[in-house]
């Protein structure tokens, strides 16, 4: 195999299907040039040869065994390493990483993992920093190499022409000194000539001459071809200098050549980046033009659902309210059940339009999800409540439980939880001919201040098929489209009730036997709540007492005129207050510069002027203080867009439509600042309460004095001895009273404190010491806090004290 | 129409307060009404067989080891749960309310001014046993 004698065609492929002997003939060979490049001293020669070696070695290692291959394998690191070293040295990136590449390999092969992983790491280091450096740098380094390389040789070949040069010039002085000294020797063998024939020996003196000119002949060429070499010399060395000039020619063309391949590819990577460039920013354009497209439509598809929700909202309004107002209008018999059926119909009809705009809003991500205190037990008693006339219309039965471990408040939102439970038990209801609904909600388990509930709906129904219980989550899907008719509703609920559980963290699942029944379970995760929390929110709602309003003069704007007698009669059935009725903006600008209003219920969608230009009217043109009157937007629309376009305008606050009347009211105590939030005030609008009880506003007629006896004397019925009777046992338990204030003053005991001040309160109030009252609770809600205001308003507390002591003694 | 006479017990240790309701309740309803200090006091006639009993949450402010309404609350539905059990307090704290109602109080009354009429009203309608 003598091609193989040539290590250039030994690859490393070549190689791995070499013999041990071919190998060996191909180390030898590698060797020898190795030699000759040592010779040469070229380095990149070494470099190469000696990691050749190094590859050899390693592959003769591979068929080996035993200590030969330990030989082997050292030979091979051997090599590679010195491979490594005189690549370094010439910067031969390529040798470089074959001859790590052969080192790692070795390594890895003796054993030495921990090496083969370092030249491993050397390796795609190199690589690394070879990726790292233009690509200019490397190859104008190995140009830069090369042409030194060229240089050199061209400079020790033009020097050695130089030695010949000086030598044929040497010979050519010497055969010219020849020349001189046989010209000379002519010169005298002539004379000698001369002489002879004067001697007679003529002869042989010509034959002497002849043999001369001969020799000075073959002297004269032997000069001309001295000076033929010479020439020669010259000439080479011009051709020398000639190719190192071409050379350094082709050298900065080269550089040349890389420089303007850079400058080409950089100018072609910038044309494609303007290209690509323009189609991101064409793309780009599309795109902001799909959205605002998408933008817009989303907008169109609000504004529809928006409108639609007024022009359905706005009738139901006044449906509701009509029907509310003409219940408590004591109806005969028949027309209370016609009405409670119109009242049934638009509940239902304003449940499937929520169940619209719901599923509206999940899809456009806009639902808000509430997280307040509620009461587990009490949501599925609505639920339960809801529910539970039709399961009687059908003679099912409808089972609630309650696992005991359940903390009963819970925070979260319990509008949806409700509509969950209402949208599935329904349904179960509605397919379930036999049998019942059972309600079931477990603790699945606690953790820290978190309870997992877990709620299961199941009923002995028609079931559902297998195939069809992929798409019972799906929008507007019945299991057939016959059971639209039969049993009637949107399609909705499921799908509704789907995304609210997804919402809140859970998810839900069915399984389902076709004749005998369907479960559907999830999973909620909740904080437990506070019940403080939970039943003063409840007490707000509920409690909610019209007469706190009493006074009031209010300014009611509403182009329905059905709407504008709704909110009317609710005012005054619940309260005492003055009401002005207007049917636009324009009306409402018009009448609040001619009188003075506490509040404006003010519709927002209104002819000639609507409610929110209206508004921005009253704020921006109008003078102080009318410019700042709360303004409530009485508004059908349930998207937070026109709500925060309400508040943007100025509005104070908003009420849906339809309301319940104890929204209204609240909201109006609200933001005209008679809400009913503490026990104090509740107390104060309770004192105020214009009935035939006796709590009679005018109690309180003389405010220098702190005890009134308006209470007790109606209370007594007006009998001056039960009345004095009272006050008696009010005046006899004061001595205990402060006997026991001193001590908790002394001890500075904020529990006791706040016992013996609460338990006098039922005192204060039948003595008429609201003011006092008031006070009691100051001081009791300082104490919970262990606040110091507590002694300090106490204070003022026995001062009244006292002064009821002295005011009922002289009465009494 | 003649009202079936209703027996009442009032238990509170303030003194004003359970002869006002005493007062206003004989005087409104002529029913019969039975005042007691402590819930103890109270338990121990139970076999009076009483139709509505008005309890003070507080009961423990003037005797301090005497038992608080809460637990007088659940003795006495424990021995006899048909009889109905009006919590009376001046806190409002929506947590009282709730435990006591949860215990089984069938009404929860603020002693504010309309506490006497809420009582009066609770009474006259409660049905008797």
């Amino acid at each position: 195999m003598p091609a193989l004698l040539h290590a250039q065609v030994a690859s490393e492929q070549d190689m791995s299907e070499l013999s041990i002997q071919d190998l060996s003939k191909l180390l030898e060979s590698e060797l020898a040039l190795l030699k000759t490049a040592e010779k040469k001293d070229d380095k990149t020669g070494i470099a190469h040869a000696l990691g050749k070696a190094g590859g050899i070695y390693l592959n003769i290692a591979r068929q080996q065994s035993g200590d030969d291959k330990k030989t082997s394998l050292n030979k091979s690191i051997e090599y590679s390493n010195k491979s490594i070293a005189a690549s370094e040295e010439v910067g031969d990136m390529d040798q470089l990483k074959a001859s790590y590449k052969n080192l790692g390999a070795a390594q890895k092969m003796s054993g030495n993992l921990k090496g083969a992983m370092s030249t491993y790491a050397k390796m795609t280091a190199l690589k690394k920093t070879i990726f790292s450096k233009k690509p200019g740098e490397i190859e104008k380094k190995q140009l830069e190499y090369l042409h030194q390389k060229r240089e050199d040789s061209l400079r020790q070949a033009a020097e050695e022409q130089q030695r010949k040069l000086d030598s044929a010039n040497k010979t050519l002085t010497a055969a010219e000194e020849e020349k001189k000294s046989v010209s000379q020797a002519l010169e005298k063998t002539q004379t000698d000539l001369t002489l002879e024939k004067q001697n007679s020996h003529e002869e042989e003196k010509k034959l002497t001459l002849a043999e001369q000119e001969k020799a000075l002949q073959a002297t004269n060429i032997e000069l001309q071809q001295s000076k033929l070499e010479l020439q020669n010399s010259e000439l080479q060395l011009q051709q020398n200098k000639l190719q190192l000039q071409k050379d350094e020619m082709q050298a900065k063309d080269k550089v040349l050549g890389v420089q303007r391949t850079y400058i080409y590819t950089g100018f072609t990577g910038v044309i494609i980046l303007l290209i690509f460039s323009f189609f991101i920013i064409r793309e780009h354009r599309k795109a902001i033009q799909q959205k605002k497209r998408a933008e817009r439509s989303e907008k169109f598809k609000q504004e529809f659902i928006a409108n639609i929700s007024h022009e359905i909202r706005t009738p139901m309004n006044a449906i509701n309210g009509m029907t509310g107002l003409l219940l408590q209008k004591g109806p005969r018999p028949e027309q209370e059940s016609y009405l409670k059926a119109i009242s049934k119909s638009s509940d239902i009809l304003l449940h499937v339009i929520n169940d619209v705009l719901d599923l509206s809003k999940i899809q456009a991500g806009k639902l808000e999800l509430e997280t307040i205190d509620f009461s587990l037990s009490e949501t599925i008693q609505q639920v339960k409540d809801t529910l539970s006339y039709r399961a009687e219309d059908k003679g099912l039965q409808l089972i609630t439980r309650i696992d005991d471990n359940l903390d009963d408040v819970l925070v979260g939102d319990p509008y949806r939880l409700n509509q969950i439970l209402i949208n599935i038990g329904g349904n179960a209801l509605k397919f379930t001919e036999r049998g019942g609904v059972h309600i079931d909600l477990d603790l699945e388990k606690k953790e820290n201040d978190f309870v997992f509930v877990k709620f299961s709906i199941s009923d002995t129904g028609i079931g559902i098929p297998a195939d069809k219980l992929s798409t019972l989550f799906e929008s507007f899907t019945q299991v057939s489209s016959s059971d639209t008719r039969k049993y009637g509703g949107t399609g909705l609920g499921l799908s509704i009730s789907k995304y609210l559980v997804e919402l809140q963290g859970g998810k839900i699942s069915v399984e389902s036997t076709v004749g005998s029944g369907t479960t559907f379970s999830f999973i909620i995760k909740y904080p437990v709540g506070s019940p403080t929390r939970l039943l003063q929110r409840v007490y707000a709602e509920q409690h909610v007492d019209g007469n706190i309003l009493n006074g009031l003069r209010l300014l009611i704007a509403d182009d329905n005129e059905y709407n504008r007698l709704v909110v009317n009669e609710t005012l005054h059935l619940m309260s005492e207050v003055h009401t002005d009725l207007v049917v636009n903006g324009q009306e409402v600008i018009d009448m609040l510069s001619k009188n003075d209003y506490d509040i404006v219920l003010m519709d927002v969608q209104m002819p000639v002027m609507n409610g929110i230009d209206a508004t921005k009217y009253i704020r921006q043109q109008m003078p102080a203080p009318k410019n700042k009157v709360p303004i409530i937007a009485l508004t059908a629309s349930v998207l937070r867009a026109d709500l925060d376009l309400c508040m943007q305008s100025g509005m104070t606050a908003y009420v849906p439509k339809p309301f319940k009347p104890w929204q209204l009211i609240n909201t109006i105590a609200e933001v005209t600042g008679r809400a009913q939030t503490t026990e104090s005030n509740r107390n104060q609008q309770q004192y105020s309460k214009p009935d035939n009880t006796i709590g009679d506003p005018d109690i309180y007629g003389q405010h220098d004095q702190v005890t009134n006896r308006a209470y007790l004397k109606k209370f007594c019925d007006g009998d001056e001895q039960r009345m004095n009777k009272y006050i008696k046992v009010y005046l006899n338990a004061l001595p205990a009273f402060f006997k026991n204030i001193d001590a908790a003053i002394e001890t500075k005991d904020y529990v006791e404190l706040a016992l013996h001040i609460h338990s006098f309160k039922p005192k204060w109030m039948m003595m008429g010491m609201k003011h006092t009252n008031d006070l009691g609770i100051k001081i009791d809600q300082f104490c919970k806090a262990e606040n110091d205001k507590a002694f300090e308003n106490l204070g003022l507390l026995l001062d009244e004290v006292n002064k009821s002591l002295k005011e009922l003694e002289a009465k009494s | 129409m003649n009202k079936p006479i209703k027996k009442i017990f009032v238990v509170d240790d303030d003194e004003m307060l359970s002869m006002a309701l005493e007062d206003y309740i004989e005087r409104k309803t002529g029913y019969n009404v039975r005042l007691f200090n402590t819930g103890e006091e109270c338990l121990e006639h139970l076999a009076e067989q009483p139709d509505i009993i008005i309890l003070d949450y507080n009961l423990n402010s003037v005797k301090k080891d005497a038992a608080n309404g809460l637990e007088i609350l659940e003795a006495i539905k424990k021995l006899d749960k048909s009889i109905k059990i009006v919590m009376l307090s001046t806190q409002d704290a929506s947590w009282i309310v709730l435990q006591t109602v949860k215990v089984g109080a069938a009404e929860y009354i603020v002693k504010d001014e309309n506490a006497f009429e809420k009582i009066l009203t609770f009474c006259e309608t409660a049905s008797c046993s």
